[in-house]
């Protein structure tokens, strides 16, 4: 017989840091369910968070590794994949994923996101798309759609810019796996994850998410509940389409699935091979 | 008459709209107002606050001390109850609980009235402003032209509804509220003070930056300079200006520097850490000769450090960043009415001397805001520089040695004149070259036009006596507090004055060494742990200060606290 415990907890608290919360988010925001998904995703695989550390860099997505864990790496604005490179290749046993924005990852941080993927170096990258900038109060960023207003694409004129298709973006960069979901679908998103972080290389999974504070009240796309609900309408699997086919129009259709499932030599593991040779072995 | 308000609650609930109807009620009746803003990192919850001074006098600086809280949350009723004054109330929403009420809480239905009277629950701003009124006895026909002012352009309707609840709950506190506040303004007459503009220092940057023609600004946004940026992008399409947000501030300086090559007044609007990334492209605007103004609002580092909150402490970083050496100028405003006179001059003093300028501000300067007379920009001088004559030269050269070092500008398309330029070391033509003499003439041409940039720059200022036993030795935003706290001692006696520097590099010296000579003590002022300002005096003229204060927790100083560091170390 087991004593029952009085207190409710959740099931994914053993991997989050409950002292730290409750979290910064605001309410409707998409982060805290894709904390939910890495942190199941985890417990899925089993993998021992002393040899995991999650890596982000500055944002409100990039407050997510501060809530693990694991080891933490909260680091500078764009620079978090070029961090966690460091970090793998100095030891290659860690697990390392990396948590970050939109913004953190293809504006300031694009060039070290293309390099990666290049390089195809083993570590997970989650990048919540929010299509703005969340923290800094909802300027418009490298994902925000042609015409959509922000903090610096006001009315009436809206953004003069063209958003990047992330997916499109990593796979012709080269990274080995590359999906795409939605903050509502949990599950498959959860699945992705796991074989983001299973995967043998650089792994892309982007999570579209809602901003209800920012940007949806500037494009008026109701609140928290109404843009995740939206999101479930407009997403449209089809896994396995080549990813230059993943169209993301926020409006109409969002494009999920896996769309880039390759192998290809790891960095490390090529790195690990030459200094064997270099040492004559 | 003196009072101080503290609006706290959880982000996004709506403070600042409090903020801003309360300060327009006193502006309206003729008085000074100085408003703090205070929070996180966060875009909801957390605990934020405003504190707005209300006064007959000028004034400059947040105090420490508040005579009325208005709290909506239970953590703006702790956060701010022991700094309440003898006689002071706090009127909280009837929502909070609390188990020791005493008398001088207010339990208010804000939530509810809003929700009754107004049919929205956002109209809580107005309730709160009612119940403020009434507990000092402030007349409420002010109110209704604060309200019309703010919500004037959502429509009548929103504007009614907003006078109900304020009046509903204006009528409520006074047949309910049964504490006594030490403030009845009943019989006030109309305030002394005609200034009726309420600007923040990143808003007068921006009007400073108009009026002098800026016709490009590029930026990435980061606390606390964004609303700069924000503020210019909002007229951007009307001024002609270009406005690009760009993927990061390494792009921003470097486009900005291809717009001020090709002719436009150029900016750039960041803090500290966007700053470090533009470092590269600032030596390369000194080696090309290229004019562009840089606003670092600084913020407490290193690294993301936080980002809401004051520090100076980017000075010697800004004053030596870049590889090489180079003249360029840092200007560092005391307060908006200074701002809008330092954006202007920033855009000249670029121009003329083909360098970089560099304005410093910070939080305190940033999101402060006060009520100041209506700018008159008719008066702004815009002067490039030496421009080149018009019309074909093919033997001009961008980078003529010249006796003041300044070489007359052309720009790319300008009819008959080829512009080269290059951040390797050139030629007067501008192409590359490795020639010792040549070298040695170009880093001359950079130094012989800092005499010319000395006598531009404005001199530091005292404040108080001219001759006193103690000096304060300050620069930028701690003016305010250190200017305050310099009147109530020597109006107690005290023989203190304040030397102030808005023009801070390079340094100018002859009133420092003036001051040296009189002042038995001399002490710096600082938000920053290593007095970084005593520490240029010091390199720039030998002269050591006695006594440093410094406050690097991220808080704004006040005058309160300037006086105790004062009477702690014995000198007062
Ligand atoms: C060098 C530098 N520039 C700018 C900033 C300010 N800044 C902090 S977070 C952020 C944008 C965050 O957007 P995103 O990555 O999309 O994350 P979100 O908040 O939307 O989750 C910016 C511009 C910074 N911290 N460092
Ligand atoms: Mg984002």
């Amino acid at each position: 017989m087991t004593e029952s415990t009085p207190v409710l907890r959740h099931p994914m608290s053993k991997y989050i840091r409950e002292d730290r919360q409750p979290f910064i988010y605001c309410s409707g925001c998409s982060i805290g369910i894709v904390t939910g998904m890495l942190a199941r995703a985890i417990d899925n695989l089993g993998i021992d968070i002393n040899k995991t550390v999650i890596v982000s860099g500055i944002g409100c997505t990039g407050r997510t590794s501060g809530y693990f864990k694991t080891g933490t790496y909260h680091t500078t604005h764009g620079r978090a994949i070029a961090f966690a490179e460091g970090v793998k290749i100095a030891n290659p046993e860690l697990e390392v994923i990396v948590v970050s924005g939109d913004g953190d990852i293809s504006a300031i941080g694009g060039n070290h996101l293309i390099h990666a993927c290049r390089r195809n170096i083993d570590m997970t990258v989650i990048c919540i798309n929010n299509m703005n900038y969340g923290m800094t109060g909802g300027q418009f960023g490298p994902t925000t759609e042609h015409e959509r207003y922000s903090q610096t694409s006001p009315r009436p004129y809206g953004n003069l810019e063209h958003p990047f298709n992330l997916v499109k973006l990593a796979a012709s960069s080269g990274a080995t796996f590359v999906a795409r979901w939605t903050a509502v679908q949990a599950r498959r998103a959860t699945k992705s994850i796991e074989k983001a972080i299973e995967k043998e290389g650089f792994s892309f999974v982007e999570i579209i998410g809602a901003c209800p504070t920012a940007y949806g009240r500037m494009n008026r796309l109701g609140d928290g509940v109404t843009m995740h609900k939206h999101l479930l309408e407009v997403a449209e699997i089809q896994n396995g389409l080549p990813p230059h086919e993943a169209e993301l129009d926020y409006a109409t259709k969002i494009i999920c699935g896996e769309f880039v499932n390759i192998e290809k030599p790891e960095y490390t593991a090529v790195l690990a091979e030459m200094q064997r040779k270099a040492k004559g072995e | 008459m003196e009072i101080t308000f503290n609006i706290g609650g959880a982000a996004g609930q709506g403070i600042d709209t409090i903020g801003d109807l309360l300060n327009q009620v006193f502006v309206q009746a003729g008085f000074y107002t100085f408003t703090i803003k205070d929070f996180e990192s966060r875009i909801r919850g957390g605990y934020n606050f405003i504190q707005i001074r209300v006064s007959d006098k000028p004034i400059h600086a947040s105090v420490d001390h508040v005579d009325v809280i208005i709290a909506l949350s239970k953590d703006a009723v702790i956060g701010q109850r022991d700094r309440l004054t003898q006689g002071g109330v706090i009127i909280f929403d009837e929502g909070i609980e609390f188990d020791d009420l005493e008398a001088c809480h207010f339990s208010a239905p804000l939530e509810k009235t809003a929700r009754e009277v107004g049919g929205n629950i956002r109209m809580m701003n107005a309730a709160a402003l009612g119940a403020v009124l009434a507990v000092i006895s402030f007349p409420f026909s002010l109110a209704e032209k604060a309200l019309t002012g703010i919500f004037g352009r959502k429509g009548e309707k929103i504007v009614a509804g907003n006078v109900n609840v304020a009046k509903a709950l204006y009528d409520l506190t006074k047949s309910d509220f049964k504490g006594t506040c030490s403030y009845n303004l009943e019989t006030l007459d109309q305030g002394p003070c005609k200034a009726k503009l309420l600007l923040t220092g990143n808003k007068a940057l921006a009007l400073g930056a108009i009026a002098a023609n800026l016709k490009w600004i590029s930026s990435y946004p980061m606390s606390p300079s964004t609303s700069l940026f924000e503020n210019i992008v909002a007229y951007s399409h009307q001024l002609k200006i270009g406005a690009l947000q760009t993927e990061d501030e390494i792009a921003s300086i470097t486009m900005a520097i291809g717009a001020s090559y090709a002719g436009a007044r150029s900016m750039v609007t960041t803090s500290g850490g966007g700053f470090s990334l533009m470092v590269e492209a600032l030596g390369f605007a000194a080696m090309v000769e290229v004019p562009i103004v840089i606003y670092n609002a600084q913020r407490p580092g290193p690294s993301t450090g936080l980002p809401t909150r004051i520090e100076q402490s980017d000075l010697l970083f800004m004053g030596f960043a870049s590889q090489g050496e180079f003249p360029r100028i840092m200007l560092a405003p005391k307060d908006p009415i200074e701002g809008f006179d330092v954006a202007t001059r920033a855009f000249n003093l670029a121009d003329k001397f083909q360098i970089p300028v560099m304005i410093l501000g910070d939080q305190y300067f940033a999101d402060s805001v006060m009520n100041i007379p209506r700018i008159d920009a008719s008066g702004v001088k815009r002067d490039q520089g030496k421009l080149a004559k018009s019309g074909p030269d093919s033997d001009y050269k961008r980078y003529l040695l010249t006796k003041d070092g300044i070489s007359p500008r052309a720009f790319p398309g300008d009819k008959g004149k080829t512009i080269v330029s290059s951040g390797n070391v050139h030629r007067e033509d501008g192409h590359i070259t490795e020639d010792s003499e040549m070298r040695t003439l170009m880093v001359q041409k950079f130094m012989n036009k800092i005499p010319a940039i000395m006598t531009e720059l404005n001199p530091p200022q005292v404040y108080g006596e001219e001759k006193s036993e103690i000096t304060l030795l300050t620069w930028g935003s701690t003016w305010g507090a250190a200017n305050e706290a310099v009147e109530v001692l020597a109006s107690g006696g005290v023989s203190i004055n304040q030397l102030h520097f808005c023009d801070v590099f390079p340094l100018r010296t002859a009133k420092l060494r003036e001051v040296f000579s009189q002042s038995k003590q001399v002490i710096s002022v600082e938000q920053n742990i290593t007095s970084q300002f005593a520490s240029l005096v010091r390199m720039q003229i030998g002269l050591g200060v006695t006594q440093h204060i410094n406050k690097y927790d991220g808080r704004p100083m006040t005058p309160g606290w300037i006086i105790s560091e004062l009477e702690e170390g014995g000198i007062v």
